[in-house]
């Protein structure tokens, strides 16, 4: 048996080095085309003037050197090449599965089909990740010489290839074997990680269109999403990817010892991927048709959107069936399987629409709650640079309130979401997944500095602690989506579930309590890297008078000038800390509904943005807005806005000491 | 020994492979015909680990052959059209085979590179037909085979190099005991190399005989009577298989042992006798057409 184990061994060897051989001309390539992507961004990196330079923004993302930019876009590229190139190993690897020739040839070779199938796999592996770590190392030495920091993450990219590229080998082993073409092997595998994750994002926007409430950021879909994106991988996905990964091989060793590809004429030698493919295929063309179906017929959306999901499953199943067997063989006897997947999912349409256990749709009793939190989207603040509401948080919020009056206030608030939805019908639920799903919505949306469309998200995230331990949470949103030059809508949400007077005023007061903005208001949690404060006038807007005033911290040199800055911004600060407190005790909320902590960037931020609507105006009693800027470390400017009633005594005598505003609450020019 | 028992092999729904049985002795040199698509090719794939079989078993020495390394180690196989690896020379493909085959020798390789008149350097892609069977050939010999499979082998080989191949595996069976199992269309090629014939058709063995028997079971005889034209001659003690008449003149070929065919027509009183030789088609379509099977659709030549 040992001796048996060491002549296998020595076989494996002898083909790895032959293929190692054979492969050298793509090696030479990927060496050559790897090697001039590294001179030219080392090129552009290092030369990069700091103030014309396109790269000005990445120098203050990485608050870094030209030479960390080059290592962190280097890294990408690299992973990018090398992945595609690990696919062109192993197709060309395990092309003799297709060449009649070559398993003639490599078939009665004096070696086991698993050993021959597992040496040309392990020969890919090597080949990939031989030139990733060669790159790897040489660009963290031109790093390291050329000044750029060293990071861990360096070494965790080279974790994460290693094992997303074993995932990979062995994803396209199994396509392979299954295949009976190497365009077969990669399209399928191109089907599998492509249209699986989009099928789980669609399943996911289902549910949060169709149960509206359920908070997406609870559902688990980014485990499998991610699993096919080495980019967006973390050390969690190093076991997820060994274990698929080895799952695979061990699948593919059990069917290329039985592989018989001349006994069929079906392009798949085993029927599993076949099915595999026309599941993902069928459902995902199904459920997103059937969506558009359902979503354009107002009146009865549910039909249509079993109308839209069955024609197009059963024509998109008939289809594959032909293309892959060249012909309606066999298509009857497959037919169960679609079948049967209409039938399931047809099943799980009408208990989406119909919700029978009233899945994420209760609001509880305030009996059973210890604690209740709600973060709003526009009037939070979790960090300089992203306003990033993660799973901790959204769990975190549900602490925040357990006096009854602002738990009642979020009962309320919720109760009046809640209302707000008894209309919706099936094409508002098709609408709202779809136009989730598009949006990419989610309640840790980055601002996208670089596209020209901003995304503004209108949205609420209610999370209640129960007597029991458990936290629930509940989001709900309107969506828009605005071209930032022009200031015009592109879209809007398909029906405006925040949208009404009591809801707006009870946000208002829940983001004005000293509890909420304590904890997601810059002004609060962040005070040290307040830039500059402005100062506007409210009611001057429509005759084009704005009155305002700015005051700014200067650059380090210019003590004499920060030192005043610094005192004013210490009395207008206290000054209005206190006015807020004291208006929390007062029963009527000063505060119009209005966005109050503002992300924009490249510092235009638009002050427009801040005016309380011609609704809003009327409930307020506010005279004037102090907005507080802060460095978000270049990238974005952020603004919390408060706006200043005449209750607000403390800081308009400080204004007024200071000369800021006139005796009337107008702001002197 | 090679041990082939109830062996199926099917192509979607075509059967290549009937119930086969067959046993092929160390040693020996077998020849494999039938016509196209008859399963000669898939035999042989099938036989060296190529193909799965559907159901059946091949034994090799009490051994099954499927994933038997030990099996594979000692055979050899050469396709109808062998695979050469894009720009590679024969070089090239040795240094793998010699990694790969325990029995690999050099001596064998170099020798056959002189006999062969082949360039090792050369891109076997370039060279012709001919040429890339003599490759493949010397390649084969040189690991040594015990077990040798050859697929229409003698195709774009010029007569020298067909002579000096059947002198090479003739010289292997008698040295090392090697066996071969050669398919081929054309009879007469495999006439002074095989001891045996095998004949397929649509997947099951049709035939199997030793070549001296199948010769030795049919004679041909030119026979002349004196009065033949106005009286035919009945041959009711003969079993005869083929009856040309002449004239006086008869051929025939007669079912049955030569000595004992020939004392039974001399009994007759012929006035010319002679024995014709038999051609191993001629004994082999005599042979087919004895247990009633149409030659002409079996055979594609």
């Amino acid at each position: 048996m040992k001796n048996k184990n060491k002549k296998d061994l020595r076989l494996a060897f002898t083909i790895l080095k032959c293929e190692l051989q054979l492969n050298f001309p793509i090696w030479l390539v990927q060496i050559i085309l790897t090697g001039s992507i590294m001179l030219f961004l080392l090129m552009i990196c290092l030369t990069a003037n700091s103030n014309s330079s396109p790269l000005v923004p990445f120098f203050y993302l990485y608050n870094s050197s030209g030479a960390d930019i080059f290592q962190s876009f280097f890294s990408v590229f690299l992973t990018l090449i090398s992945s595609v190139f690990s696919i062109i190993y192993i197709a060309k690897s395990l092309s003799y599965l297709y060449n009649k020739r070559k398993l003639d040839m490599y078939g009665s070779m004096p070696i086991t089909r698993r050993c021959f199938f597992n040496s040309k796999v392990f020969s890919s592996f090597v080949m990939s990740v031989m030139v990733f770590t060669a790159y790897a190392v040489i660009s963290i030495v031109i790093g390291i010489f050329t000044g750029a920091k060293f990071e861990n993450t360096e070494i965790q990219n080279l974790i994460l290839f290693y094992f997303f590229t074993f995932f990979n080998i062995s994803l396209y082993s199994l396509c392979s074997v299954c295949s009976k073409s190497i365009v077969n092997a990669i399209i399928s595998l191109y089907i599998i990680e492509y249209f699986l994750p989009n099928l789980i994002i669609l399943i996911k926007y289902i549910f949060v269109g169709f149960f509206n409430g359920i908070n997406p950021v609870f559902i688990p879909d980014k485990l499998i999403t991610n699993i096919f994106s080495i980019l967006n991988g973390n050390l969690i996905y190093i076991v997820i990817w060994f274990i698929m990964g080895a799952l695979f091989l061990l699948l593919c060793n059990f069917i290329i010892k039985k592989r018989n590809p001349e006994n069929t004429k079906c392009i798949f030698v085993m029927p599993l991927l076949e099915y595999a493919i026309k599941i993902i295929l069928t459902l995902f063309m199904g459920l997103f048709i059937g969506l558009i179906t359902g979503a354009f017929t107002q009146d009865n959306g549910f039909t249509g959107f079993i109308a839209g999901f069955v024609i197009v499953s059963i024509a998109t199943y008939i289809i594959i069936h032909i293309i892959y067997n060249s012909g309606f063989k066999k298509l009857i006897k497959n037919s169960i399987v679609l079948l049967a997947l209409i039938m399931v999912s047809l099943v799980f349409i009408w208990f989406c629409n119909a919700n029978p256990m009233n899945l994420n749709n209760t609001v509880p009793n305030k009996e059973d709650i210890v604690s209740a939190g709600v973060i709003d989207i526009e009037y939070n603040y979790q960090g300089p640079q992203y306003r990033d509401i993660n799973y901790n948080s959204i769990l975190n919020s549900a602490n925040d309130f357990t006096d009854d009056k602002y738990i009642d206030k979020i009962i309320s608030l919720h109760n009046n979401v809640k209302n707000m939805q008894i209309n919706y019908n099936t094409a508002d639920k098709c609408r709202i997944s779809l136009m989730k799903m598009f949006t990419g919505t989610e309640t840790s949306a980055i601002i996208d500095m670089v596209n020209e469309y901003d995304y503004y998200e209108d949205g609420i995230i209610i999370s209640y602690k129960y007597k029991n331990g458990l936290v629930n949470s509940y989001y709900y949103s309107n969506e828009c989506q605005y071209n930032v030059n022009s200031d015009y809508y592109i879209y809007d949400s398909p029906v405006n579930l925040l949208d009404s007077e009591n809801i707006n005023k009870l946000r208002a007061e829940l983001s004005i309590s000293e509890k909420y903005r304590e904890k997601y208001r810059p002004f609060f949690t962040d005070p040290d890297n307040v830039i500059s404060i402005d100062i506007f006038n409210i009611y001057d807007m429509s005759d084009e008078n704005v009155h305002s005033c700015g005051i700014s911290k200067y650059t380090d040199e210019f003590k004499t000038e920060n030192k005043l800055f610094n005192k004013f911004y210490k009395d207008l600060s206290e000054a209005l800390k206190e006015d807020l407190k004291n208006d929390n005790k007062s029963e009527e909320n000063n505060n119009p509904y209005i966005p109050t902590v503002y992300y924009e960037n490249n510092y235009s931020y638009d002050v427009e943005s801040s005016y309380p609507s011609d609704d809003n105006n009327k409930n307020t009693k506010s005279k004037f807005m102090v907005i507080f800027n802060f460095d978000a470390e270049g990238i974005y400017s952020i603004h919390d806005t408060y706006y200043i009633p005449e209750s607000y005594t403390n800081t308009i005598n400080v204004l007024k000491e200071r000369g800021v505003i006139n005796d009337d609450l107008s702001i002197k020019y | 020994m090679i041990k082939i028992k109830n062996l199926v092999k099917t192509f979607d729904k075509t059967i290549a492979l009937n119930n086969f049985n067959l046993t092929i002795n160390e040693g020996s040199i077998i020849g494999l015909v039938g016509s196209n698509g008859s399963g000669k090719s898939t035999l042989l794939r099938t036989v060296t680990g190529v193909y799965i079989q559907d159901s059946g078993n091949i034994f090799i020495n009490d051994k099954l052959s499927f994933e038997n390394n030990e099996f594979k180690g000692k055979s050899y196989f050469i396709p109808d059209f062998p695979f050469y690896y894009g720009k590679s020379t024969i070089e090239i493909h040795a240094s793998y085979l010699r990694k790969i085959y325990p029995n690999w020798s050099d001596e064998i390789y170099n020798k056959l590179l002189n006999i062969f008149s082949l360039d090792p350097k050369k891109k076997i892609l370039y060279m012709s037909k001919g040429m890339q069977r003599q490759a493949s050939l010397l390649l084969a010999f040189s690991t040594q085979p015990k077990y040798l499979f050859l697929d229409e082998i003698f195709d774009g080989l010029d007569p020298v190099i067909r002579q000096v191949v059947k002198k090479l595996i003739i010289n292997n069976v008698i040295q090392n005991n090697m066996t071969a199992v050669i398919a081929s269309h054309n009879l007469r090629e495999l006439e002074d190399l095989c001891d045996r014939i095998i004949l397929i058709h649509k997947g099951e063995l049709v035939l199997d005989k030793d070549i001296d028997d199948m010769k030795e079971s049919f004679c041909k005889v030119q026979i002349a009577f004196s009065d033949a034209e106005k009286k035919p001659v009945t041959f009711e003690n003969l079993n005869i298989f083929r009856k040309v008449q002449n004239g006086s003149l008869y051929t025939l070929t007669v079912h049955g042992e030569r000595n004992e065919t020939i004392s039974v027509l001399k009994a007759m009183n012929p006035v010319f006798i002679e024995v014709l030789p038999l051609t191993l088609e001629e004994s082999f379509i005599s042979e087919m057409e004895n247990i009633n099977y149409d030659i002409k659709n079996i055979l594609s030549e």
